[in-house]
């Protein structure tokens, strides 16, 4: 989904009871607009990112402009009224509650390990939000476990491929790495990443980088197997795997807000 | 920090430069001036642009409640999440067509003006 946005209003008005908003990041500063109020609000089942801003309007603010933040582990319930009669200040701009990530997204990390001719390849974090126009005495916001699949990969020759899965508020993955070309071997290995706001073309981004599984050849046939938990490894805003070998190399990755042992 | 050559490398450097401006206790003027010389380039009537409008009301109302001295490390973090969606979402709808080369060249040029340290 790209900008404009789906607006809330054709579901309101047609009395649909909610109106979910549910698109991949199309950049870090994505920011959605809502001209209906609600009574609920909640992050969505599909939603990779976990912290979720949202401003709306409150007479008794200054700038008449509350924050808000709902995650998989809150969601919120009570009438939020858009006011589009009144105006936010200092803008001047109509009153309309505002939705976006409040995790940061960087499009432009490459891992500390990466040389030129390497590639990168991001999976874009989904914003999954949903706004309910009826009242509800609750909402149980989980998020689904989420399953990544990969398999064959263009791999520049002699070089690294990265792919980037997002992690946001995880606490738990298994993760399957199975060489099944017959002849090379692949070297696989897994870190992860808390982003920074940074200038990623300097000599030394801010971004945080760990080591899960330091790269290791793996043998034609042979297998990895990885689980990563939040009490033992830390979370992370994106998990990073790397090959250099363009398969077939069968990758599953399992993640859970919830540890599954 | 230098001018930045973009509305990518804006936002990259939206941290280093607030906290620099913090130090010289100019976050909360020059982040005023930024929005209330941008606001004007982005008007209600034109939907395509109401990412960044949006964000600049957002940013703005953040400018308005901090203290003009002293923020703390909690201000400063807001207010660069907030600049750094703004800039990203400027060179995103610059790209796309959403808002103009010229929108985004002027957005970058009070950037460049109020914000950046060089």
């Amino acid at each position: 989904m790209s900008f404009p946005q789906p607006q809330a209003t054709p579901y309101s008005v047609n009395n649909y009871g909610f109106f979910r908003l549910n698109t991949p990041l199309s950049s870090p500063g994505d920011i959605y607009e809502s001209d209906q109020g609600g009574h609920a609000f909640c992050v969505g089942p599909n939603s990779d990112i976990a912290n979720v801003n949202m401003a709306y309007f409150d007479d008794q603010v200054p700038t008449f402009m509350q924050f808000m933040t709902i995650s998989p582990t809150r969601s919120f319930t009570g009438l939020v009224n858009a006011r589009n009669d009144a105006q936010y200040v200092p803008a001047g701009r109509p009153g309309r509650i505002l939705f976006w990530s409040d995790d940061i997204y960087d499009p432009n990390f490459r891992p500390s390990a990466a040389v030129a001719g390497d590639t990168i390849q991001f999976v874009p974090p989904l914003l999954d939000v949903v706004q309910y126009f009826t009242p509800l005495a609750s909402v149980v916001p989980p998020r689904i476990n989420k399953e990544f699949v990969f398999q064959n990969y263009v791999v520049p020759g002699g070089h690294v491929l990265y792919i980037v899965v997002p992690y946001y508020g995880r606490r738990y993955a298994f993760v399957n790495f199975t060489n099944r070309n017959n002849v090379s071997p692949n070297t696989f290995g897994i870190s992860a990443v808390n982003y920074a706001i940074t200038d990623d073309s300097s000599v030394n981004p801010f971004h945080q980088e760990t080591t899960i599984l330091a790269p290791a050849v793996v043998a034609p046939g042979a297998s990895v197997r990885k689980i990563i938990r939040a009490t033992v490894d830390g979370m992370f805003d994106a998990l990073v795997f790397s090959l250099n070998n363009g398969g077939p190399a069968p990758l599953r990755i399992d993640v859970a807000d919830q540890d599954e042992s | 920090m230098t001018f930045a050559t973009s509305l990518a490398a804006a936002a990259g450097q939206s941290y280093d430069n607030l906290a620099l401006r913090s130090i010289a206790n100019q976050v909360k003027n020059v982040l005023t001036v930024f929005c209330s010389q941008n606001l004007p380039l982005f008007p209600e009537s034109q939907p395509d642009s109401h990412p960044v409008s949006n964000w600049l009301t957002v940013l703005s109302a953040i400018a308005n409640q901090l203290p003009a001295v002293n923020i703390t490390l909690t201000q400063l973090t807001q207010a660069a999440k907030a600049l750094y969606g703004l800039c990203w979402m400027a060179s995103f709808l610059q790209s796309t067509g959403g808002i103009s080369i010229s929108q985004g060249n002027t957005l970058l040029a009070s950037y460049n003006t109020n914000i950046a340290f060089p």
